[in-house]
């Protein structure tokens, strides 16, 4: 038995377990968002929005940070192994990127008016997600010789860019900016914070049962 | 105080999450479907033999 075929029987094993783990963690999710947290006084029932925000936000950072350790192996080890779970996160990445930029617009129209602003983090995060759109882009049609070590390279730029993200909320004075800069500040109630914590776990084991499943598909097209 | 009436943004909100979510996973459905399963090197051999 060979290694990829090793691996295909872990991921037989682990991916139904994920199916049905992220389908009832779903359905629960939804039920603690919709039914049992009360809306939020000055936004209303588009404060709703927040659970799935900051969770597919979440994911994606660690998306990002599988493709920065991935790709720094291949890079060292040149083994296609590494390229998979790179192209995997990658993509995976950029979906909960996407989702995030595309809720956090529909969320700051209706409640700030605006649907975007040029401000340090909204700036950063569209830069990031224009990173992974170029990463999705090179692994569709760059040269199948090089896309490997072209989409590492630009792979490590892309995480890089997730700490400054995060960071690049303190150039400013809060008063200035629009999105808030820690949640902790806020003061979420007990109610809106376990439904939140459970939100972000939801979306990080649906996030590995994507991986997975990409991660198994580009491992049968590369043998 | 009453709340704001929000609940056209909150149901783009979640359409465009659903939305993006299904569409992905109809890609990677296709894309096995493209796939063939992958090949058993030692049966196949025992099958040649």
């Amino acid at each position: 038995m060979n290694q990829i075929q090793k691996i295909e029987k872990l991921l037989n094993r682990w991916e139904p377990i994920l199916w049905i783990l992220s389908l009832l963690m779903i359905v629960v999710a939804n039920y603690l968002i919709f039914m049992v947290v009360p809306n939020e006084r000055t936004m209303g029932a588009v404060q709703r929005i927040l659970y799935f925000h900051v969770g597919s936000a979440i994911a994606c950072y660690l998306a990002f940070a599988l493709v920065f350790i991935s790709s720094v192996l291949y890079l060292v080890k040149k083994n296609h192994f590494f390229d998979a779970l790179n192209v995997s996160a990658g993509e995976v990445g950029f979906l909960f990127c996407s989702i995030v930029l595309a809720t956090g617009m529909i969320w700051g129209k209706a409640s700030w008016g605006t649907w975007f602003q040029m401000e340090p983090r909204l700036i950063t995060f569209l830069f990031l997600w224009m990173i992974f759109l170029a990463f999705n882009i090179l692994r569709a049609f760059d040269d199948k010789l090089t896309k490997a070590n072209h989409s590492a390279v630009l792979g490590i730029v892309g995480a890089i860019t997730v700490p400054i993200m995060v960071y690049s909320i303190k150039l400013l004075p809060a008063s200035k900016q629009l999105h808030p800069e820690v949640i902790e500040k806020a003061g979420l109630p007990p109610v809106m914070l376990y439904t939140m914590c459970f939100s972000i776990l939801t979306v990080i084991v649906l996030q590995f049962l994507l991986i997975s499943m990409r991660f198994r598909i580009e491992l049968r097209s590369k043998n | 105080m009453e709340n704001p009436d929000t609940f056209q943004a909150l149901f783009w909100g979640y359409s465009v999450i659903w939305l993006l979510i299904a569409s992905y996973l109809l890609i990677l459905r296709k894309k096995i479907n493209n796939l063939q399963p992958p090949v058993n090197k030692e049966k196949s051999n025992d099958l040649e033999n």
